[in-house]
């Protein structure tokens, strides 16, 4: 059986660990390190490879859940990571100071993997008072011509994570 | 090709404007262009700003223009057409999608407040089938929409998307009784009484579409149309309606899709594709392309729906982690 791969990317703290670990069957391999720049604020560790999880459907096929590091400079890591994979799910953590900057950020560095596939936005943490609307988001997108999949979702739960995988087949079976 | 203009409208509001024009002639089915002209097809009135603006509208209209009320707040019902501040793509689309149908929300519905010479607006209209309660819900009289079944009580306020109810019944179990009556109503005093009790909703018109559609497409749709879905709807549609999601996918092609397509590729209900479309349409997320009758659908080949790879994913997404 060929491998099936979904990518989950986003910034630092977007919440692609928690993700994978909130839909993953088998406890996440995680590469993580202790933060030593200006995120060692934020959060205590960071993922530095990759994180994996995975799911097995009834004819024992697996599903391959690939996140990948949120910071820049592992920039390298996120090609190597969608090589090969079905879609992309893009969390967005509007708990940061420019969220709609980081989801143009994200839409444009996987440009070509998501012209050929397929995506879908997550929206976390958007109880904050300076959250964005999702209009904003949508707006965002509108410059790119085309309309994905965006949903406000709380990502430590296994229910929000299965909503933005099913969003993100169901555009790869009935958008292309 | 359809020409704007605007009056009274902040120097912001205006870039916006031409701004939002410029980018849409690929959404609408006609092309729209800005002019600085008093003879344009539909002009744009910023009723916050202008004193004199019951006498501008008039003005316009007696030449036989479109007037569209821009304004904060609830309707003030000068017009038949209104865009709700700030000035928004999906509703800039919508309405000029209604202008080019030629279908006015009011048509065979309440008359306007506005409307002197007619009878004054009914304090309530009521339906025995809902999918008419739809036609009328964009219309300047309809604010709040009543819902009875099984001793409980829901009151609607269309203006604000929130709603009341009296007893612990699920909003959208009322929603999808089979036994319950419908009322729409202009009664200026249910705001205040109800006031400390509302309860937020912003998907609202998503499910009035949803449910309340009985197979049948709002009047000012047409059922081979072809229609883009502008915006995916929020999580709470794709769990109360699964089917949403493969209706999103397929409404948001670059091309969009008529509802024969988007059926032929899903194998979703033609009711449920309906109800989606209503929903969509309400919520102002739905862009409208011409029909051409003599196009009976772009045939796509039905897909096979074996046991494919994403119907396996699906299958193994709703099933619970050991």
């Amino acid at each position: 059986m060929s491998e099936v791969k979904l990518i989950i990317t986003g910034p630092p703290g977007a919440g692609k660990t928690t993700a994978i670990a909130a839909i993953s069957e088998t406890p996440p391999v995680r590469t993580d390190t202790r933060t030593t720049d200006d995120l060692s604020s934020v959060k205590e560790e960071t993922t530095v490879a990759m994180d994996f999880g995975e799911l097995t459907l009834d004819d024992g096929q697996k599903i391959f859940l690939y996140g990948t590091p949120g910071q820049k400079r592992f920039e390298f890591m996120w090609k190597i990571l969608v090589e090969g994979g079905l879609g992309l799910i893009i969390l967005v953590d509007c708990s940061r100071p420019e969220p709609v900057n980081d989801l143009k950020i994200y839409l444009e560095n996987f440009s070509d993997f998501i012209e050929k596939t397929g995506v879908v936005v997550g929206i976390t943490r958007t109880d904050g008072v300076n959250a964005p609307e999702i209009s904003e988001f949508y707006e965002c997108l509108e410059s790119t011509g085309r309309i994905f999949p965006m949903f406000e979702v709380d990502i430590r739960e296994r229910e929000d994570v299965a909503l933005l995988i099913d969003a993100l087949v169901s555009a790869l079976e009935f958008s292309q | 090709m359809k020409t704007l203009s605007s009056k009274g409208l902040t120097e912001k509001d205006l870039l916006v404007l031409k701004s939002l024009v410029d980018l849409m002639m690929s959404r609408t089915s006609d092309t729209w262009e800005y002019a600085e002209s008093d003879n344009c097809d539909a002009v744009i009135i910023d009723t916050d700003n202008l004193e004199n603006s019951t006498a501008i509208i008039d003005e316009i209209e007696a030449r036989h223009a479109i007037a569209i009320e821009y304004s904060t707040g609830a309707s003030a019902g000068k017009t038949h057409f209104r865009i709700k501040k700030p000035l928004r793509a999906a509703d800039l689309i919508a309405v000029f999608n209604s202008v080019e149908a030629g279908l006015a929300p009011r048509n065979g519905a309440q008359p306007s407040a506005a409307d002197n010479d007619k009878p004054p607006a009914q304090p309530g209209i009521s339906s025995g089938r809902d999918s008419g309660i739809l036609d009328l819900l964009n219309g300047p009289d309809s604010r709040f929409l009543i819902i009875t079944a099984n001793n409980c009580e829901c009151v609607i306020d269309l203006t604000n998307d929130r709603y009341q109810i009296t007893s612990d019944v699920a909003f959208d179990e009322l929603l999808r009784s089979s036994e319950k009556s419908i009322t729409l109503s202009t009664a200026s005093g249910l705001q205040e009484s109800f006031e400390p009790s509302w309860q937020s909703a912003p998907s609202l018109r998503w499910k009035l579409g949803i449910f309340l559609s009985e197979g049948e497409l709002i009047k000012t749709l047409h059922s081979k149309s072809r229609f883009k879905l502008l915006r995916w709807p929020p999580s709470d549609i794709p769990r109360a309606m699964p089917t949403a999601m493969a209706l999103s996918a397929s409404l948001s092609r670059k091309s969009g899709a008529t509802i024969e397509e988007a059926l032929s590729a899903t194998n979703v209900s033609t009711e449920e594709a309906i109800g989606f479309v209503n929903g969509a349409y309400l919520s102002g997320v739905l862009s409208v392309r011409a029909f051409n009758l003599d196009d009976h659908g772009q045939k796509t080949a039905k897909a096979e729906h074996t046991k494919g790879l994403f119907d396996k994913i699906r299958d193994r997404l709703k099933r619970k982690p050991k």
